[in-house]
């Protein structure tokens, strides 16, 4: 199948998966003494790092548009890229959940999102002499330190609700940090540096020349 | 006859098999199969031999000793090496048709030929005094086995023999047979290895969460325990040194085809990965059960989780198996660099002469190793420092394929300096942040000569 065919099918599946995302997520209020006003609201205090989430599930979308996507007509590659759409999703759905595994969850995605991508880069585009690999080495050292934040704020959690004994109060203490953030802000900040991450992805793409439909040669 | 000793008596039988079954399979001994073999080796054989390298002595005790000690950290380390195998892979393919096309058998040649002897030679120094060091930790865990035992009551000469034993095997395989016995010993060590690694995910499962997760530090939970800098250091600098270990090049080079290196080498991450979570979480669990020694926090585990001694002489088969399965590769990768040390003109000598060399520098080198265990305190500074000091050859690595940073004036004046540096650093800080003025150095050095000087031509 044609790369832009197989990007289209992506792009079904993003908009099918940000549907059932939102469908899950946001909760209709109905406002019985006010008739036709339907208000919408979150059941999750995680409020702040579904968003951004959200906006992550957005760029990704865009990056994989304006890729050039020969990779796509490789079975693997086609159908790794619909379900790893829809584990972003399913992710965005876990965030309601009280249940800190989602974290570990995410910590997953984001690492194996970033190796398929070094992967990709250093199979497809570059050679071993090109100097600007350094930047997706850059991009998964990067992705690693916060996969492992994200996973360890997430066992932290876990093992808090297993053990009363420990000292699981202050997650300051255990960064060695003096000022006081709650567990979302700390996802909050981990997620926003994977979206900053993910537009660095972007731009870099756009720049290099990929983007462009006459362009051959990526490198 | 009392129980452990029937532990021991499995554990020798184990290695003495591995021994006889890898002298039994008795191929002619050449150059090639000395140093890096012919391209032969499936994926599932590349995939055992490596991970039978990074799962070694140092794993059982020191990864154990690490989530002790720092908990979580372990698991980075894991992270890092997952992250490492799989980046190294996607390269792989491509440095193995570079090695090809200069007709190159090792790293070393290759760095000879594309920048100088010199080069090469501070490379090779450095190389050495790395593999020299870390198999003087593969002897330091056997040590603390030794002293389990005694602490256990038993006498010195059953808990000498599994010691004794691999010793034996160390002088033997490896010494005498090369790369070639060392990857086929692997694959027969890895049977136990992978046994002794079941039975300690069996008892992590058996014993679910400790009680008193109290004992454990907050900052164990989030890996920060040896503090927040080595937590970004290590994913920094570790990550890229898997370019520049000549034990992956060595599997790179004998892989089959570079579809069977691929997935060899992932293969080898992910269980890799999965094995340093397990090691971390047996050190974690024995702070949490109380044991008050780090550096024995495996065996404790042990003491306190099984009963059966049995089910403990196939969890010591597998430790010793696995000492061996890294101690082998080390021994092989040193001498090695001995050789491109000391002998300038090697490529000009009778081959069978040079195999003999190269066997009677592996006899020496064993014994030097276990002298200079008796030197070592810390399992974990010592591993920690050999693995950060390969950091100060990123960047001249990095000189091997771009021709805009091959400085030849800079690979060596940064390596050089870099060691010097991290000798400093070793004697005035810790070991675990002495690669900081080393790799600092290094920098700066590579980045005067890429600006001012000029790229080497090609020898």
């Amino acid at each position: 199948m044609h790369a832009d065919a197989l990007k289209n099918m992506n792009n079904v599946h993003y908009g099918a998966c940000f549907s059932v995302v939102f469908a899950l997520t946001i909760v209709p209020k109905i406002d019985a003494n006010q008739t036709g006003s339907v208000s919408f609201f979150m059941e999750s205090s995680a409020v702040l790092p579904y968003i951004i989430l959200i906006v992550y599930f957005f760029v990704d979308c865009i990056s994989s548009n304006v890729r050039r996507g020969d990779h796509l007509s490789h079975p693997i590659y086609s159908v790794g890229s619909v379900v790893w759409i829809w584990i972003l999703g399913y992710c965005a759905i876990a965030l309601k959940s009280p249940d800190p595994i989602k974290y570990i969850l995410l910590s997953f995605y984001f690492l194996v999102a970033r190796i398929i991508q070094y992967n990709y880069y250093s199979r497809h585009v570059f050679e071993v002499s090109d100097v600007s690999r350094i930047f997706y080495h850059a991009l998964i050292v990067i992705g690693i330190l916060l996969s492992f934040v994200l996973g360890s704020i997430g066992a932290y959690q876990y093992f808090a609700t297993k053990s009363a004994s420990a000292d699981f109060e202050n997650l300051d203490f255990a960064y060695g940090f003096n000022f006081s953030i709650s567990t979302d802000g700390y996802v909050s900040i981990v997620l926003f540096v994977m979206l900053i991450l993910k537009l660095l992805e972007l731009w870099k793409i756009c720049i290099s020349g990929e983007a462009s439909p006459e362009n051959g040669d990526v490198r | 006859m009392n129980s452990i000793q029937v532990a021991i008596i499995i554990s020798v039988f184990f290695q003495l098999s591995i021994l006889i079954a890898v002298y039994w399979w008795s191929p002619k001994v050449t150059l090639q199969s000395y140093v890096s073999d012919d391209r032969i080796y499936s994926w599932w054989k590349i995939a055992l031999t490596t991970t039978g390298t990074i799962v070694g002595g140092g794993m059982f005790i020191g990864i154990s000793k690490v989530g002790y000690e720092a908990g979580f950290y372990g698991v980075l380390l894991g992270l890092v090496y997952l992250v490492g195998f799989f980046m190294f892979s996607s390269y792989a393919g491509k440095l193995r048709n570079i090695m090809e096309e200069k007709r190159c058998l090792t790293l070393n040649e290759l760095i000879e030929k594309r920048f100088s002897y010199r080069v090469m030679w501070v490379f090779s120094v450095t190389n050495f005094i790395i593999y020299l060091c870390l198999l003087s930790a593969q002897f330091l865990a056997i040590h603390a086995i030794y002293k389990f035992f005694i602490d256990m009551g038993v006498s010195i000469e059953w808990s000498i023999l599994p010691g004794v034993v691999a010793l034996v095997c160390m002088l033997t395989y490896p010494v005498f047979g090369g790369l070639r016995r060392d990857i086929v010993s692997d694959l027969l060590q890895w049977i136990f290895i992978g046994l002794g690694l079941i039975i300690f995910v069996m008892l992590l499962i058996d014993q679910g969460i400790p009680s008193d997760l109290g004992r454990i530090p907050a900052t164990h939970w989030t890996g920060a325990g040896y503090g927040i800098v080595l937590v970004i250091a290590t994913v920094v600098f570790l990550v890229p040194t898997f370019f520049v270990r000549t034990d992956l090049w060595q599997r790179a080079n004998a892989a089959r085809s570079e579809k069977d290196l691929v997935i060899g080498l992932r293969l080898a991450g992910l269980i890799s990965f999965f094995s340093y979570i397990v090691f971390t979480l047996v050190g974690m669990s024995a702070l949490a059960n109380g044991v008050v020694s780090s550096e024995r926090a495996s065996v404790e585990f042990l003491r306190i989780a099984l009963s059966d001694k049995v089910i403990f002489g196939f969890v010591l088969g597998g430790f010793v198996a696995a000492v061996l399965s890294t101690a082998d590769t080390y021994i092989n990768n040193m001498t090695i660099h001995l050789e491109s040390i000391f002998d300038k003109n090697r490529y000009g000598n009778n081959i069978k002469s040079r195999v003999r060399r190269l066997q009677a520098f592996s006899f020496v080198l064993v014994l030097a190793a276990l002298g200079l265990a008796l030197w070592f305190q810390d399992i974990v500074d010592v591993f920690v420092a050999s693995f950060s000091l390969l950091i100060i050859f990123m960047i001249p690595i990095l000189g091997l394929w771009n021709d805009n940073w091959s400085s030849e004036q800079g690979a060596f004046w940064g390596m050089l300096l870099g060691l010097v540096g991290f000798s400093i650093g070793l004697m005035l800080l810790s070991p675990k942040i002495a690669f900081i003025p080393a790799v600092t150095i290094c920098l700066l050095v590579q980045l005067i000569f890429r600006f001012l000087g000029r790229p080497v031509s090609e020898h």
